[in-house]
């Protein structure tokens, strides 16, 4: 039979052949293509869609934010003058009862922004019991009451009239005040300086950062020299977010393979780009410094490709035929017959690393107002690692295992590893960042186990891109 | 229904259009899943993922060409993705079956259609694949090997080996039936 002639008769049997189609088929197909256009075409688009709508919302707030800002700003101004009312009577009251009480000088030096003179502010101690004192007393201020500056110069009481904390011009023109006093404190909207007050403590403890925490400065920046600035005293509490892609790099030592396991091992496997995302708190420890920790998910990919040229595969055929010899003779024969093939066998599996890790690190960052850079290091304490996929054995033959078989190859704990990072941080609004992080890690212990005939050392270089959510906003930051 | 009035309705996701064109094509679509695999369940997934191609790509069918070969494409299309992903690849196989089966033309017309794709069925992968793609779906072995990612003459070597292991296999069942 030639070529052709078999050709058609194969073509002439088959191509118009239909095949019975079981039932209910129709409708398992319907609902695959149902579940299919359900499914979502990935996941890789989350993070970056969930950063444009979390930085879009918070955009939004934060403009929405500013055009309140006359509005809450007002009464805000208001309170500050009335402390500054409350305060300026003060040195009339010290020089009418001829106490010679020193100035007290309260220095603002933590504010590196404004001139020394913007920081200068005197205020004299209050003794105790004088709260009652005439209100015709109050509030003059006259050439008198001008103190002398550290540097020697002569100094008006007046305060300067840019408080240089937030912008705001303030008409301080010494003045006496029509109030009375008593109302002035117990008006007063500046918790800690009216708790002192009330107490006769000098007023300057008002700003003292060892003052009960209710005490303390709790409003946005007053405006008030000599006030501590609210970035210097940072209470922080931070979530973040993030994703990030993976570049892994892995280092390979035979240890007692054949001299040929580890180049065949080495061609086999190559590492493929990975991701990892997380989920981290953040606290301040000083106004620098951050502890980090949370969870990291790593995954590490991996292909293996296999490739044996001399293979050998033995293929069972059954032939089962009904044969009428006669008319009521019908003989089934069943013909069992193996055929071995040799041929080139190619295996290609991508392999599965897959990380759990409590990271513990510091960061010192450098904050500037609308930027912050950090510096991170720190360690991962693996708590679970599982790897699943193909890898060659001593005999050079694929070997299909996961982290909990037996003959795993892999470890399921990688120890600790240490981790490194520069964090770029741009916030968005008030209580959001958006955050990106190079980072590598490097895992110090054999990730083989003791029974391979290798030693494996993971590490990794990646790009995280993130958001950072600050818990606290609104409430305390002193 | 026309052809034309079953498409637009499977177009417009009418269930009743849907499995008319299911019931017309299925079998015979089927078929060319088997030729393409061992065994009847992986022939159903293929077939199941062909026409979930055909039902959300059928806005593009353009008339330019039978509605039946537009499908079978697919389907054929799909059967070799389907075995590319399977991860063992018979290529260059020996067979090792050396003797020419040089059998009578009679023993040939004995042979179903069942019987027939029983036999294609028993091919190794890669017999079957190229075995299928020329003979029978008329591929030449140039787009073969495009498609296969192989030589041209490893395609016309597998071709010429599954030839001979057919007739090997045909005569053996001949031998059977005559016995």
């Amino acid at each position: 039979m030639t070529d052709k002639m078999m050709n058609d008769l194969f073509r002439d049997k088959l191509e118009r052949h239909a095949s019975e189609v079981p039932t209910g088929s129709f409708e398992r197909v319907m609902a695959a293509r149902d579940r299919k256009k359900r499914r979502p075409a990935g996941y890789w688009y989350l993070l970056p869609a969930a950063l444009l709508i979390g930085g879009g919302i918070f955009w939004n707030a934060r403009h929405s934010v500013r055009t309140e800002h006359p509005a809450v700003g007002q009464p805000q101004a208001r309170s500050e003058e009335a402390i500054l009312n409350a305060l300026r009577p003060v040195p009339a009251i010290a020089q009418d009862d001829g106490n010679k009480i020193a100035a007290t000088e309260v220095t603002n030096a933590s504010n590196t922004k404004s001139s020394a003179t913007d920081k200068t502010f005197t205020l004299r101690s209050i003794p105790a019991g004088s709260h009652s004192t005439d209100a015709t007393k109050l509030g003059k201020l006259s050439a008198k009451d001008k103190m002398i500056r550290p540097d020697g110069k002569k100094n008006s009481m007046a305060l300067p009239a840019k408080n240089g904390a937030d912008g705001t011009t303030m008409n301080h023109d010494g003045d006496a005040t029509d109030a009375a006093p008593s109302t002035l404190l117990t008006n007063l909207s500046f918790p800690p300086l009216r708790t002192a007050l009330n107490h006769g403590m000098n007023p300057q403890l008002a700003f003292s950062p060892n003052m009960a925490s209710t005490q303390r400065f709790c409003i946005p920046p007053c405006g008030i020299p000599g006030c501590p600035d609210f970035r210097e005293y940072r209470n922080d509490w931070y979530i973040e977010a993030f994703g990030s892609a993976d570049m892994p790099f892995k280092s390979l030592m035979n240890t007692r393979g054949k001299s040929d396991f580890l180049p065949h091992k080495d061609s086999t496997e190559h590492m493929l780009v990975s991701y990892s995302a997380g989920l981290r708190v953040s606290k301040n420890l000083t106004n620098n410094l951050l502890l980090k920790t949370g969870f990291h998910y790593s995954q590490i990919n991996e292909r293996f490709d296999y490739k044996n040229e001399s293979e050998k595969k033995i293929v069972t055929v059954i032939t089962i035929r009904t044969v009428i010899r006669g008319p009521g003779d019908t003989l089934l024969v069943r013909d069992t017959s193996q055929v071995e093939t040799v041929g080139v066998r190619i295996k290609r599996t991508y392999n599965k690393y897959r990380n759990i890790d409590i990271p513990l690190i510091l960061s010192w960052e450098l904050r500037k107002p609308d930027f912050t850079i950090g510096l991170n290091g720190g360690l991962l304490f693996n708590i679970r690692s599982t790897f699943k996929g193909d890898m060659l054995d001593t005999t050079l033959v694929p070997m299909s295992q996961t982290a909990k078989a037996p003959a795993s190859q892999i470890r399921t704990n990688w120890g600790l590893g240490l981790y490194a990072g520069v964090s770029f941080v741009k916030p968005v609004s008030p209580v959001l960042d958006l955050f990106a992080e190079p980072w590598y890690r490097v895992y110090l212990k054999n990730v083989a186990t003791d029974d391979a005939p290798f030693q494996q050392k993971m590490s990794a270089w990646g790009l995280q891109l993130g958001i950072r959510y600050k818990f606290n906003n609104g409430g305390q930051r002193y | 229904m026309t052809e034309r009035e079953l498409i637009k309705g499977c177009i417009n996701e009418d269930r009743s259009c849907q499995q008319a064109l299911f019931d017309t094509h299925a079998g015979r679509l089927l078929t060319i899943c088997r030729r393409y695999t061992e065994d009847q369940s992986e022939a159903e997934d293929i077939l199941q993922e062909a026409f979930i191609r055909i039902y959300d790509n059928l806005d593009q069918f353009r008339f330019e060409c039978p509605l039946e070969g537009w499908m079978r494409r697919i389907c054929v299309n799909t059967a070799i993705r389907h075995c590319s992903k399977k991860k063992v690849h018979f290529r260059e196989v020996d067979d090792r079956i050396t003797e020419s089966a040089d059998a009578e033309p009679g023993i040939y017309s004995h042979l179903g259609e069942e019987d027939i794709l029983k036999l294609v069925q028993q091919l190794p992968d890669g017999y079957r694949m190229v075995f299928n793609l020329y003979v029978i779906d008329g591929y030449s072995h140039d787009e073969i090997a495009r498609m296969m990612g192989i030589h041209e003459g490893t395609s016309r070597s597998q071709l010429a080996k599954a030839r001979r292991m057919l007739q090997k296999m045909i005569i053996e069942h001949h031998k059977v039936m005559v016995a």
